[in-house]
């Protein structure tokens, strides 16, 4: 059994088909989007659909979530999440030298696939710089 | 002792790749590493077109490139199960070194290609940053690789 030493932990989500990770410490809350939210809330986050972000014609998000990094925090929208994955540290590889200036912090190994691991830290800065046009309409309580 | 002269000839590796079925491209057999069969890819996102995604190579993660994709500009939807490709070394802005793969068709050959080899036109529809040379082999046309500039490819591309 993988003990906290030797592993961490990643949500991962999915979008048109794809996997991707976020690690568990960059993730303040995951909610389901319901219809019947207020509109507004006094502390409100606006959501950026990931999908729209990375140009993925993915369905409607189902989850949104808020991600955290140092005292920064941002919401992003996802078309759906899958169970938090346990990763020995020997199974996450880093991206090769060609692809280092991506927002991806590495990628995780498994027996059938591979998964990207998103850069936090680098996707909030992105997000800062995008146009209004891009932060959903709806603004979920989160 | 008299030093042994230079070699006048350079090993080359022919080969054709998906989407330019008709066209002879190749490298430096001192660049390429391997030939092998792989599984598959993973697409990686915020990659320009011409970067197929990810893919493991001896415990490393490695770049697929679609090679028709970047000379032609043109992208080809590739469903590949099972693909044999090449992996090849590159040399990036600083001087590291990273390597790539790419999917090739069957038929790739070694030729001994003469340093002096007769220089022909590049076709018009290529992208010529990423070619050394078009030569002339056994009376045909061949476009030799320059992949290093790959970096520079994606840096540049929105």
């Amino acid at each position: 059994m993988l003990t906290n030493a030797q592993s961490v932990r990643y949500l991962l989500i999915e979008m048109s088909g794809q996997l991707l990770a976020l690690a568990m410490t960059h993730i303040a809350s995951v909610q389901l989007i319901q219809d019947n939210l207020p509109e507004t809330t006094p502390n409100h986050l606006p959501a950026i659909d990931l999908a729209q972000l990375m140009g993925k014609n993915a369905a409607p998000p189902t989850y949104a979530m808020i991600l955290m990094d140092s005292n920064s925090l941002c919401a992003i929208t996802v078309e759906s999440v899958r169970p938090v994955r346990t990763v020995s540290f020997g199974d996450v590889l880093p991206l090769p030298p060609l692809l280092t200036q991506l927002p991806f912090v590495g990628v995780i190994r498994q027996p059938d696939e591979l998964i990207p691991i998103i850069d936090v830290s680098r996707l909030m800065v992105s997000i800062r710089h995008l146009s209004p046009t891009m932060i959903m309409e709806r603004h979920h309580a989160i | 002792m008299p030093f042994d002269s230079a070699p006048s000839y350079l090993q080359l590796l022919t080969f054709a790749v998906p989407g330019l079925p008709d066209l002879s491209l190749a490298v430096s057999l001192s660049e390429v590493f391997e030939s092998t069969r792989f599984t598959t890819f993973t697409p990686l996102p915020f990659t320009p077109p011409a970067i197929l995604g990810l893919c493991e190579w001896h415990d490393h993660i490695i770049t697929v490139i679609d090679l028709a994709c970047l000379l032609s500009g043109d992208s080809t939807p590739l469903e590949l199960a099972s693909w044999r490709g090449l992996v090849a070394q590159v040399i990036l802005n600083n001087r590291q070194l990273d390597h790539i793969a790419w999917p090739i068709l069957p038929g790739a050959r070694l030729h001994p290609a003469p340093l002096q080899a007769l220089r022909m036109d590049l076709p018009g529809f290529l992208n010529p940053g990423f070619i050394r040379a078009s030569i002339q082999l056994d009376n045909q046309a061949v476009i030799l690789l320059n992949l290093d500039n790959l970096a520079g490819y994606l840096t540049a591309s929105p």
